[in-house]
């Protein structure tokens, strides 16, 4: 069943109005992004309504002097990537810009390397205009870097996975682009080099861990670094003689023009075929952890990459799902990371809570993970969810 | 007025009881002192104050006003600029005695702290671990935290680094009806409840704990100020900053008649008087990225026209230059015995439009202005000087605010950037929220507080669209 795929904002309003009998029956669609005519992936059998945006992906407003541009949800992250860059502008984004949406970022706000310097998806979202499952059009913060009118609902749609409703626009914060920029890839950085350049020299824009299954020896750290030509050049050769002292290889990775190209990272696989956990470890007890999983997962998993930021003290892991004989990865899995994360070596501070969170992945892992939420904070979310449509929506699986 | 009639019979005994008597006040002497915040002209008194002394106390306050359905305000420093700690009626919950820093986590760059300790008590426990708590209210050495978390607090120097709502980790929030919850941004897969609770000013709980980040403190930080002839060029100026690929950590504009009074005043900092606008820089990171930023910022302001740039070549100049803008708010006393704040946000290259009109504004209702303000975020604080014993100029000053926020507003700005809402802008927010989404904010702090017990009156307009309180 292909989804439905509005043209306008008013018409996918109209839409939603009119199925509220439907969506009943049925169940609120999934929503996909970008894509055009893949159905909603990761739902096991079950035909399901969808809705795309994928025709909402025009620029409405951008303003340069302003460092704000407001696009339709649907636009592409490489579009969006290439139209700020031709205007000398930058959005800190993940290291590839795909073909995720903008309002699939934001419904999802994945982790990424740039987190720590330059703030998570959350920092970078002005405004959004987000139509609500019973149909209405409401609008949410301004084009504007400071604003505290009123409760930030905003922050409160970044991460939602469209549970308020469909985002239709997103105004988002840009940056001047850095007049220098470099990304390197070091080659056989043992885990605790990461922390050694957590602690400050040299000091990166972004840093990425990236290992294998079963240790640390094939662990690659990508790097990046901004700023004015002086300083970038400066820290690039501190990094290269702290790079020499250890026996760790470094290597410049161009990413032509845009400084957004494809990285060296394992090929993307393709949506519906793997799973994504982000795992908050916290920095405190990031390598901690990360040796914890280590530990426990092998064997656990199928083929598995992690990804460490160590500013952040987030991790994501990638699994690839098994396809044959429709295996799936099952809430015992689930559990069983969400047990290894609860156990590290390192008691977490109070008020800081290691913790799972799903970024790509199927309904069963959603319903393990809701599982493991406290019932205070699931209570005053479902009251919250109530306060935009009084609807029943489901956790959506693939938002892309 | 006798205040201890309108609570019901034995709620004092019992607050008394379950928190130090002595922490209890109901004496409209001693109450009198809370009869307003920092903006002097929204006043209340409050039945009684208390003052917990840590989160269980807290937790016990909360339950009986709970149980017995009076409504109350929370209150830290009472520093802010919008009403919001100013209770018309029922209790003040001062969280001025929880002031403790539980924790500094130097390898996670965390800082657990209580509500009540001052902003500025974070970076003095933070500073020996070469780490500092970023966001920088002006008024950092009397505010408390949670009154910042409440707010949603900004600072000159959030224009790179972030306001508040950037900077808190998580936090512990005591519900309207006495329940704890500690709300993380969504780790578990669950919604950001820090962000909303962030900028919710004190009417979803009262917040009890809250775990900030802290950043490495800076090795280079480079300023300088710059003078222009017209404030229009220094609007201009600002944008050409960011066009030459440099974000400054502050971006700071300060107008003549703020310059007058601030070098009339014990911060003088030696400024021109004739100088119509000046722009105070700041550039940090390593030793050179600070310096290369700061060339970059200097060639952009001369091409728009800066007359003379003085650089700051020491910490004592640099702290100079930061405490004749900072202090700017207190001296205007010098002007005048009231201050209408002003905190609009709005595009920032609509600066060089909207500055002219507002001292155009300002002269029609024939009142003195001052601009000091965040120029790199588009947050403007456009004062009007006034003496609230004249009815007259009141409702001038009344008047031309609400043309500057109109203003404001209709440039796709938004009615307050980092003060708050409070009790003084509640009338403005049908500007820029329509019926639906004000509804669904109703809808979400009534989904805590049913009772509507928490800070009422403050930050949402009643479904009449009133003013309430």
């Amino acid at each position: 069943m292909k989804p439905f795929r509005p043209e306008s904002a008013l018409e996918l309003s109209e839409w939603i109005a009119s199925s509220t009998d439907r969506f009943r029956d049925e169940g609120v669609p999934a929503v996909t992004g970008a894509s055009l005519d893949r159905p909603p992936s990761s739902l096991g059998t079950l035909p399901r309504l969808g809705v795309s945006t994928s025709l909402l992906a025009e620029v409405i407003d951008f303003q340069p002097h302003d460092l704000t541009i407001t696009v339709g949800a649907g636009m592409r992250l490489s579009t969006l990537a290439r139209v700020v860059d031709e205007a000398g502008l930058w959005l800190p984004l993940a290291r590839q810009p795909d073909d995720r949406s903008v309002g699939g970022w934001v419904a999802s706000a994945p982790a990424g390397p740039f987190d720590g310097s330059f703030g998570p998806v959350r920092r970078h979202v002005l405004a959004c205009t987000m139509i609500l499952w019973d149909g209405r059009s409401t609008r949410w913060g301004r084009p504007v870097m400071k604003n505290v009118a009123g409760y930030e609902v905003t922050k409160l749609i970044c991460g939602s996975r469209a549970r308020l409703g469909i985002v239709t626009t997103v105004t988002l914060r840009l940056w001047p682009r850095p007049r220098m920029l470099r990304h390197y890839h070091l080659t056989g950085a043992a885990l605790s080099d990461v922390e050694t350049m957590f602690a400050g020299a040299p000091r990166c824009e972004a840093v990425m861990w990236q290992g294998r299954a079963g240790g640390s020896e094939s662990a690659t750290v990508s790097v990046s670094l901004a700023g004015g030509p002086g300083s970038v050049s400066t820290r690039t050769q501190q990094l290269e003689t702290w790079a020499l002292n250890r026996g760790i290889d470094i290597q410049e990775e161009d990413r032509g023009p845009t400084g957004t190209g494809d990285g060296a990272s394992a090929p993307r696989p393709r949506p519906g075929t793997s799973a994504a956990y982000r795992i908050t470890f916290g920095r405190r007890y990031l390598t901690a952890g990360l040796k914890d999983l280590d530990r426990r997962l092998v064997g656990e998993v199928d083929p598995w990459t992690v990804e460490a930021y160590p500013a952040s003290g987030v991790v994501r892991l990638l699994t690839l799902r098994q396809k044959a004989a429709g295996q799936r990865h099952a809430p015992a899995w689930l559990t069983t990371l969400a047990d290894a994360v609860g156990r590290t070596s390192v008691p977490p501070p109070a008020l800081e809570t290691p913790a799972v969170r799903i970024e790509r992945g199927g309904e069963e892992e959603h319903s393990a993970a809701r599982r493991m939420r406290s019932t205070g904070l699931r209570d005053i979310e479902s009251r919250w969810l109530a306060a935009f449509a009084g609807v029943e929506v489901p956790w959506q699986a693939d938002y892309l | 007025m006798s205040s201890e009639r309108a609570l019901p019979a034995g709620l004092l005994a019992a607050l008394r009881a379950a928190i130090h008597p002595g922490a209890v006040i109901d004496d409209r002497d001693r109450l009198v002192a809370y009869e307003a915040d920092a903006l002097t002209t929204s006043q209340g008194l409050p039945d009684a104050a208390v003052f917990p002394a840590d989160r269980d106390e807290l937790i016990r306050v909360i339950r009986l006003l709970h149980e017995a359905r009076v409504p109350f305000v929370p209150r830290g420093a009472g520093t802010g600029l919008a009403g919001g700690a100013v209770a018309q009626g029922g209790v003040l919950v001062c969280t001025t005695r929880m002031h403790r820093i539980l924790e500094v986590d130097a390898i996670g760059r965390t800082a657990l702290v209580e509500p009540g300790a001052l902003t500025d008590s974070i970076n003095a426990a933070a500073e020996g671990h070469g780490l500092r708590y970023l966001p920088d209210p002006a008024s950092s050495a009397a505010c408390t935290i949670g009154g910042n978390v409440a707010t949603n607090s900004g600072g000159p120097h959030c224009l790179k680094h972030g306001v508040t709502n950037d900077h808190v980790a998580a936090l512990e929030v005591i519900l309207p009806d006495g329940t704890p919850l500690v709300a993380g941004r969504g780790e578990d897969g669950g919604l950001d409840l820090v962000g909303v609770f962030t900028g919710s000013e004190g009417t979803l709980g009262v917040i009890s704990r809250i775990r900030v980040n802290l950043a490495p403190i800076a090795s280079g930080v480079r300023t300088f100020l710059a003078l222009f002839d017209s404030v229009a060029d220094a609007g201009r100026a600002v944008g050409q900053i960011f066009d030459a690929g440099v974000v400054p950590v502050a971006l700071e504009l300060v107008d003549r008649e703020t310059i007058a009074v601030v070098e009339e005043s014990v911060f003088a900092a030696g400024l021109p008087l004739d100088t119509e606008a000046a722009l105070v820089v700041e550039c940090e990171g390593d030793p050179e990225e600070a310096a290369e930023d700061l060339d970059e910022a200097e060639k952009a302001v001369l091409a728009c026209g800066a007359r003379e740039v003085r650089h700051a070549h020491s910490d004592e100049e640099r702290l100079a230059i930061w405490q004749a803008r900072k202090k700017a708010y207190g001296a205007l006393g010098r002007l005048a015995p009231d201050v209408f704040v002003q905190d609009a946000a709005v595009p920032r290259s609509t600066l060089p439009d909207l500055l002219p009109r507002f001292v155009e504004i300002a002269h029609r209702h024939d009142l003195r202005l001052a601009n000091f303000f965040h120029a790199g975020d588009g947050n403007v604080h456009p004062n009007l000087l006034f003496d609230r014993r004249d009815a007259d100029q009141v409702a001038r000053v009344q008047s031309a605010g609400a043309e500057i926020m109109t203003l404001c507003v209709n440039a796709g700005g938004t009615i307050t950037g980092e003060h708050g809402v409070g009790a003084d802008k509640v009338r403005h927010m049908g500007l820029v929220f329509g019926d639906r989404e004000l509804d669904i904010m109703r809808a979400l702090r009534n989904a805590t507080d049913r009772a509507g017990l928490a800070n009422p009156g403050k930050l949402l307009p009643d479904e009449r669209g009133e003013e309430a309180g």
